[in-house]
C-alpha cells in the first residue's frame, strides 16, 4: 500500500469536519426516509381498506409511485440547499463542490450494494408472486426494496466517508 | 527548511478534496498513479520520496 510520506511537507489537521459530499448524502438520506415513512404510512392505510385484496393493479398506483419519486426528487433539492446553509452559517464558509477519485469509488461501491439489495427484493416479490401474492402487493414490494436499497446506499457511503477509504 | 503547506492547500493543487489528502496521509487510501505523480510535482519530489509502500 502506498502510503504519504507526510512528516516534513504536510500540516496535519486531524480535526475532521464534515464534506459536502457527506452534507449531500446526509440531505438524500433524510429526504429517502420522510418519503419512504410516508410511504409505507400509505401502504398501511390501504391495506387495511383491503386495497390489496386483488388480481389487478388500478392504474392510479402508477400515478402514486410517480407522485412520489417526484416528491422525493424535490425534497432532496431543498434538503440539499438547506444542508448546504446550515455548513455555510455554522463554518462561515461555503462548501466546494468537488468530486475527486474517492468520492467515485464510493459511489460505485455504494451503487453495487443498492443494485444487489435491489436485486434481492425484485427476487423475492417475484418469489412472491410466484406463491400467488397479490399482483398489487407485488409491485409495492418492488417499489419498496427500489427505496431501500437506495437508503442502504445512502448509509454505506456516509460509512464510507466517516471511516475514510 | 521546508516550507509548510495545508491540506487544503494541497488538495487544491492537486484537484481533491481535503478529505482526500487527510485520508492518504493516514495511510487509509491509496491514491491513483495519476494523483500520486499530481502531488509529487507540487512538492517537485520524485515519487518515491513522496510516497512509500508498507507491504501487508
Amino acid at each position: 500500500m502506498r502510503k504519504v510520506n507526510h512528516t516534513s511537507y504536510f500540516n496535519i489537521h486531524s480535526a475532521m469536519n464534515t464534506s459536502y459530499q457527506e452534507n449531500r448524502t446526509i440531505s438524500y438520506l433524510i429526504s429517502m426516509l420522510l418519503v419512504t415513512a410516508y410511504y409505507l404510512c400509505y401502504l398501511w392505510e390501504e391495506f387495511q381498506k383491503g386495497t390489496f385484496e386483488t388480481d389487478t393493479i388500478p392504474s392510479e398506483w402508477g400515478w402514486t409511485v410517480l407522485k412520489l419519486i417526484a416528491a422525493q426528487i424535490v425534497l432532496s433539492v431543498f434538503a440539499s440547499i438547506g444542508v448546504s446553509i446550515i455548513y455555510a452559517i455554522l463554518n462561515r464558509e461555503m462548501e466546494k463542490e468537488v468530486s475527486d477519485e474517492r468520492d467515485k469509488l464510493f459511489e460505485l461501491k455504494t451503487n453495487q450494494l443498492s443494485f444487489t439489495m435491489f436485486g434481492l427484493g425484485f427476487l423475492s416479490s417475484m418469489l412472491c408472486l410466484g406463491l400467488g401474492t397479490s399482483p398489487l402487493l407485488v409491485l409495492n414490494l418492488i417499489v419498496l426494496s427500489i427505496f431501500v436499497g437506495s437508503m442502504v446506499g445512502y448509509v454505506a457511503k456516509l460509512y464510507f466517508y466517516r471511516r475514510g477509504y | 527548511m521546508q516550507e509548510e503547506m495545508t491540506q487544503q492547500e494541497l488538495a487544491d493543487k492537486v484537484g481533491v478534496t481535503r478529505q482526500t489528502i487527510y485520508a492518504m496521509e493516514k495511510g487509509k487510501y491509496s491514491p491513483s498513479l495519476e494523483l500520486a505523480f499530481k502531488i509529487a510535482k507540487v512538492f517537485d519530489l520524485p515519487l518515491e520520496e513522496v510516497f512509500s509502500y508498507e507491504g501487508e
